[in-house]
């Protein structure tokens, strides 16, 4: 026995040690989910320390009657039996308080009441039961644990449960039908006013304790006028410096919240009136989302609906999430569920099956784009608690939302870019939760619509944007869809037009397409060299869009060798000479990409080698940039030189450049150079740049810049 | 030498695997009980609530942010000043101007001239907001939208404009408020980027922007915005190269996944399971973004209500139809970018062109949304980075005149999420000068937004470099008047 009691005595000593140290250290505590149920357990062995300190004071109350040595074996066994069941109720109860959704005051109450009585308890171990001071420390212990129970309770079945059958009618809920000036506006006063303005004690002669006192004012007057805040007493004073002796309520004292102050003007603002109420205001007023935020945080309300349906297993609302299914908790505190199905090539049947394992939960559903058919309604129509219901652009029909009717929470229904047509009335009447139903791009028309809202008033329809409420506009042109104007050997030109069932007419000649004699666009074309493709859409109902041109190229002869005769300049070196035949173009917007070679000062000149064994050329194209605004300028001339010794080459070609002009657009362009057929190894270039900028560009008088991305052989 | 090659092969290193042993053992005990992060400096993810949830029932799910870059003008949008055309020419008063700092262009200059809008206004819809005439189609959907007067920032350029507008500091070192949303509710489909990006350029004086603005910060580089292409294909290299088949795709994608997983074994870094969901992601993304991209299910008059342009890759109006695509498809935060709107001189020239731009595409994205039934789920917002000022820059003309940054007060507007509908926030003076009524911060409105999204501002953090970060991070209010 002995060793028994020694043993308790040191286990509750290495109990409460580690109760000290968890609650020194309480802030990093966190319980895993293993030791969950043992802090689960205090609420029943809380009952042993409790019904053994009764007996133990019974005991000591009638010591007197009991035969000695029974009285102390009896008395030994129940202390140790308290003193452990104590300590280890306090390490339960802490494990427990852990979790969450105890954090309020009453539990910080409860927690350190019943650490100190667990404390106070073992204390009566190593106190001789003789003595006065155990007879004290007992009885004290008794009351202590009596206040930590009722505290406990408390928290389990809420602080007013005992008194409650009493009390029921002290505390009302705050209802949009609650007065403000009840609710809201006179605890207010109460807190921050009433103590200096009442009727024991009403400093500079204002009582605050009812309404009407509150509008005779006091010895400076009314200290409200109704609608009008800014000249009220009551706001002028709270929003003067602390420092200003008017200042109210006085330096020291508890001050106006902002919250509390707003609320304040904005009711003195609306007329000050005592009954008015949050159902009686609009909405958009200021006192309207005032209080309803006041109501709400009195309430202490989730602001979001309440459902009485059970939470679904975790495990299961993982084992239905997959890459193409997101089934979402609203929130934490909340069972509902949102599901959204994604990827219509992806798109299962069962994924909607499975759904019916959480039927109860489901509220928002979301099937856009899948293939849903009227069948797969069937399962929907299990659904009861669903409120949001997305099926836009999905193969359902008429027939298929009868299916539906017991979907009884239904709120919101969205069936735009259906084959839904009128007919849909009957059943739409029986969902009686309904909202707003989203008509568009379905077969319902404008007529039909009328129709519906005048059969149905409560639900709101929504058609949406219908064409015809405006002229035709005009359509884009047409777009090259070929990753760059360069093509590679054997690349055909690709133009698209986003918009489908639209015609292209283009020509390749240079000349501007007509509907009449130009090509048709069937499909990909072949192009040889350099081809200016022109090309224009049109389509029923639509203006003809504006004729567009893409310059395309097709690889021409590479030089061996290339030998530039000026450096570009070096702020635009590009890539050096490979820039000029790498089959990369250079942007119009982007004169500072690595395509460009730009030329200031100097002309371009070049010596193209094409080897001992030269093909023949007849055409030269040589690309470059116009951007006047940045003195970027056409060539005044462009020339090619052929001849098999560098030092003698004869002219073949050259061209002159018209001007360019203050509205010339910016454009990466190009100019062919024809010329007798030839063979020579070494061909040279010249590009004259613009040597004084013309008297109508800013910079007039500055050297023009020359930008050149491209040479193209053939 | 040798020893730091063996610890880094490790992993490892002897006061690493005492450190780690003592913890085991004194652990043993109460270990399960602490909280790992206590003897350790590294971070640790440091939000206070569970991930992927909203803290909070609300409507949002989703965001558009049409970020109008460069700073339109609230003289010639939202914010009419009829004072300004009266007082024509006069002296901005120093009693208004309170001090504020200006920027290098206009802080030498001896006047400052008040000037009024050159565009008309008018008031339209049952809430009678007030619309300038360049946005004749936005003016048509005023009952639909919110329009806060009363944004106020703390920068006066560009650059840490945006970024604070975008991250919650100026400093650009902070996650972006897409990766915010991806970061705190997860992404709703699985097969696409939780928040992507879309660029577009008008042809007004524009700004440039990067991709700091969408960056993912300190958060795990998925939640990094992802920038698409405005060129034919939005994502480029979404297709399979010649003699690729989707098997042969899979097959080889769990190759390198084994591979991926050796790395991860070996060094530890999280980047590489990064990588990895991120090439499973793109591999979902092959069938997810062709269905998106796709405009024949639309019909014609979808083209209609956004305008032509829409069929032009890469325009405002363009993107604001894949934006509504991609929203439709569950991607948490698409953000644009429309540049362009910087009107230091010449405002009279570009401004116009700029609203032309995007007025109906922003107009339409409203309309189609709700035609869908998805306006209340869908947050769009639209604005730029700062306002600017009520005085001209430059030579001021009766045609012509232009107009610097402002950061006191800007307009902009809001719709669907579960905003308030059809109403004018906030008031500032006669002079558009100052805010005199209900100021929204720059923090006040982030906190706002997730607000609508069903996140407390104050909850979503993470915590990096020893404390815990938030996007408005010691600061914010929400605005609980425009919450309907």
């Amino acid at each position: 026995m002995q060793r028994l009691q020694n043993f308790i005595s040191n286990f509750v000593f290495f109990l409460l040690v580690l109760l000290g140290f968890l609650l020194i250290f309480e802030s990093y505590v966190e319980v895993p989910f293993w030791l969950q149920p043992i802090g689960r357990m205090h609420p029943m062995l809380l009952h042993f320390p409790i019904a053994l300190i009764v007996v133990m004071v019974l005991l000591d109350a009638f010591k007197s009657h009991l035969d000695h040595t029974s009285y102390q074996k009896v008395h030994a066994a129940a202390l140790y039996l308290t003193v452990f069941t104590t300590a280890l109720s306090a390490i339960m109860g802490f494990l427990l308080s852990k979790e969450e959704g105890y954090t309020s005051e009453l539990m910080s109450l409860h927690k350190w009441v019943g650490v100190s009585v667990t404390y106070l308890i073992y204390i009566l171990l190593l106190i001789d039961p003789q003595k006065l001071s155990y007879r004290i420390l007992l009885y004290g212990s008794f009351i202590i644990l009596f206040f930590a129970g009722h505290f406990g309770a408390g928290l389990t079945h809420g602080m007013d449960f005992l008194m409650e059958p009493i009390a029921a009618m002290s505390e009302p809920e705050i209802t949009q039908e609650t007065p403000i000036f009840q609710a809201f506006i006179d605890p207010i006063l109460e807190e921050k006013c009433k103590g200096c303005h009442n009727p024991q004690k009403h400093k500079g002669d204002l009582d605050m304790s009812t309404y009407d006192l509150l509008l005779e004012g006091g010895e400076h007057g009314p200290v409200l006028i109704k609608g009008n805040s800014m000249e009220s007493e009551l706001i002028h004073r709270a929003l003067l410096p602390m420092a200003m002796e008017e200042h109210m309520p006085p330096e020291g004292k508890p001050q106006l919240t902002d919250f509390e102050l707003e609320l304040l003007t904005a009711w003195i603002d609306s007329g000050a009136d005592p009954e008015i109420n949050i159902a009686g205001l609009n909405p958009e007023d200021t006192l309207f989302s005032l209080a309803t935020y006041q109501m709400n945080l009195y309430n202490e309300k989730d602001t979001g609906p309440k459902y009485d349906f059970d939470f679904a297993e975790e495990k299961l609302i993982a084992s239905l999430n997959n890459p193409y299914r997101s089934v979402v908790q609203q929130t934490p505190g909340s069972p509902a569920l949102d599901v959204s199905i994604f990827v219509k090539q992806a798109y299962k049947d069962q994924y909607l099956k499975e759904l019916t394992d959480i039927k109860n939960q489901l509220v928002s559903l979301n099937l856009s784009y899948m293939p849903v058919t009227d069948d797969d309604l069937v399962t929907i129509g299990k659904f009861q608690n669903l409120e949001i219901l997305n099926l836009n652009n999905t193969n359902i029909t008429n027939e298929g939302l009868q299916h539906l009717t017991g979907c009884i929470n239904l709120t919101l229904l969205s069936l735009s870019g259906t084959k839904i047509e009128l007919g849909i009335e009957e059943w739409l009447a029986n969902l009686e939760s309904l909202e707003s139903v989203y008509l568009w791009n379905t077969r319902i028309t404008d007529q039909q619509l009328d129709e519906l809202k005048k059969q149905l008033p409560d639900i709101d329809f929504y058609l949406g944007y219908a064409a015809d409420q405006e002229p035709p506009i005009q359509l884009t042109s047409p777009l090259l869809k070929n990753k760059s104007t360069v093509l590679m050997p054997g690349e055909e030109v690709i133009l698209e037009h986003k918009l489908s069932g639209v015609t292209i007419r283009y020509t390749t000649d240079g000349t501007d397409p007509d509907s009449i004699s130009s090509d048709l666009y069937q499909g990909p074309f072949k192009v040889q060299g350099y081809t200016r493709v022109k090309a224009f859409a049109f389509k029923d109902q639509w203006l003809t869009s504006d004729t567009i041109e893409y310059k395309v190229f097709t690889p021409g002869l590479t030089p061996k060798e290339i030998e530039l005769q000026h450096p570009p300049d070096k702020e635009y070196p590009g890539r050096g000479t490979a820039s000029l035949t790498d089959l990369e173009k250079g942007k119009a917007s982007n004169f500072k990409g690595k395509e460009w070679l730009g030329f200031h000062g100097t002309p371009f000149e070049a010596i193209f080698d094409f080897g001992t064994e030269p093909a023949e050329l007849s055409q030269l194209v040589f690309c470059y940039l116009v951007n006047t605004g940045s003195q970027i300028m056409s060539p005044l001339s462009v020339e090619i030189l052929g001849g098999n010794d560098k030092q003698q080459m004869q002219l073949l070609s050259r061209k002159k450049l018209p001007e360019d002009h203050k509205n010339s657009p910016n454009e990466a362009t190009a100019v062919v150079l024809e010329f007798e057929p030839s063979k020579y190894r070494y061909y040279q270039v010249k590009g004259r740049p613009v040597g004084k900028l013309p008297s109508w560009h800013n910079a007039k008088g500055k050297p023009g810049w020359l930008f050149v991305d491209e040479l193209f052989f053939y | 030498m040798d020893k730091q090659v063996l610890e880094n092969r490790l992993n490892v290193n002897r006061r690493h695997f005492l450190g780690k042993l003592g913890l085991g053992l004194g652990g043993l005990a109460l270990g399960s009980l602490l909280t790992p992060g206590v003897f350790r400096n590294g971070a640790t993810e440091g939000s206070t609530l569970p991930l992927g949830f909203k803290h909070f029932a609300s409507k949002a799910k989703r965001i558009i942010y049409l970020f109008q870059n460069g700073a339109p003008s609230q003289f010639e949008s939202f914010d009419y000043k009829p004072t300004l055309s009266k007082r024509f020419g006069e002296d901005l008063p120093e009693s208004i101007r309170g001090g504020q700092r200006l920027t290098g262009m206009t802080a030498n200059q001896e006047k400052f001239p008040l000037v009024g809008s050159r565009f008309s206004f008018n008031q339209y819809g049952e809430s009678g907001t007030w619309v300038s005439e360049l946005f004749p189609n936005i003016a048509k959907i005023t009952d639909d939208i919110c329009v806060v007067k009363t944004i106020h920032t703390e920068a006066i350029n560009h650059d840490p404009a945006l970024t604070f507008m975008q991250t919650g500091a100026q400093v650009g070192n902070r996650p972006s408020m897409g990766a915010w949303m991806s970061y705190g509710l997860g992404s709703e489909n699985q097969n696409l980027p939780a928040y992507c990006v879309l660029l577009s350029r008008g042809r007004g004086n524009g700004q440039g922007v990067y991709s700091k603005l969408w960056t993912n910060g300190f958060l795990d580089s998925v939640h990094q915005g992802v920038q698409f292409s405005s060129s034919h294909d939005p994502i480029l290299y979404l297709n399979n190269p010649e003699g690729m088949d989707m098997a042969s795709r899979r097959i080889m994608l769990d190759q390198l996944e084994a591979l991926n997983q050796m790395g991860y074994q070996e060094f530890g870094d999280p980047e590489i399971t990064a990588k990895i969901k991120q090439y499973e992601m793109a591999y979902r993304m092959q069938t997810a973004v062709p269905e998106i991209t796709d405009l024949e299910k639309e019909p014609d008059h979808i083209v209609k209500l956004y305008g032509s342009d829409c069929l032009i890759p890469g325009t405002y109006a363009a993107n604001c139809l894949l934006a509504r695509k991609l929203s439709e498809a569950g991607v948490r935060f698409v953000q644009l970018y429309h540049q362009g709107w910087d009107q230091h001189g010449n405002l009279v020239g570009e401004m116009p062109l700029q609203a032309e731009d995007v007025d109906r595409a922003s107009a339409a994205l409203i309309t189609d949304l709700k035609q869908r039934g998805l306006l209340d789920e869908t947050l769009v917002i639209w604005g730029g980075e700062f306002g600017r000022t009520n005085y001209c820059q430059g030579k001021l003309t009766p045609e012509n005149y232009g107009r610097d940054h402002h950061p006191r007060c800007f307009s902009i507007w809001m719709a669907g999420g579960g905003v308030k509908t059809g109403i004018s926030y906030g008031e500032t003076d006669e002079f558009g000068y100052n805010i005199i009524k209900d100021p929204v911060h720059v923090h006040d409105l982030h906190a706002t937004i997730q607000h609508l999204m069903g996140l407390d501002h104050e909850k979503l953090t993470f915590k990096h470099l020893g404390r815990r970060f938030r996007l408005t991070d010691v600061h914010g209010s929400v605005v609980h008047d425009i919450i309907a």
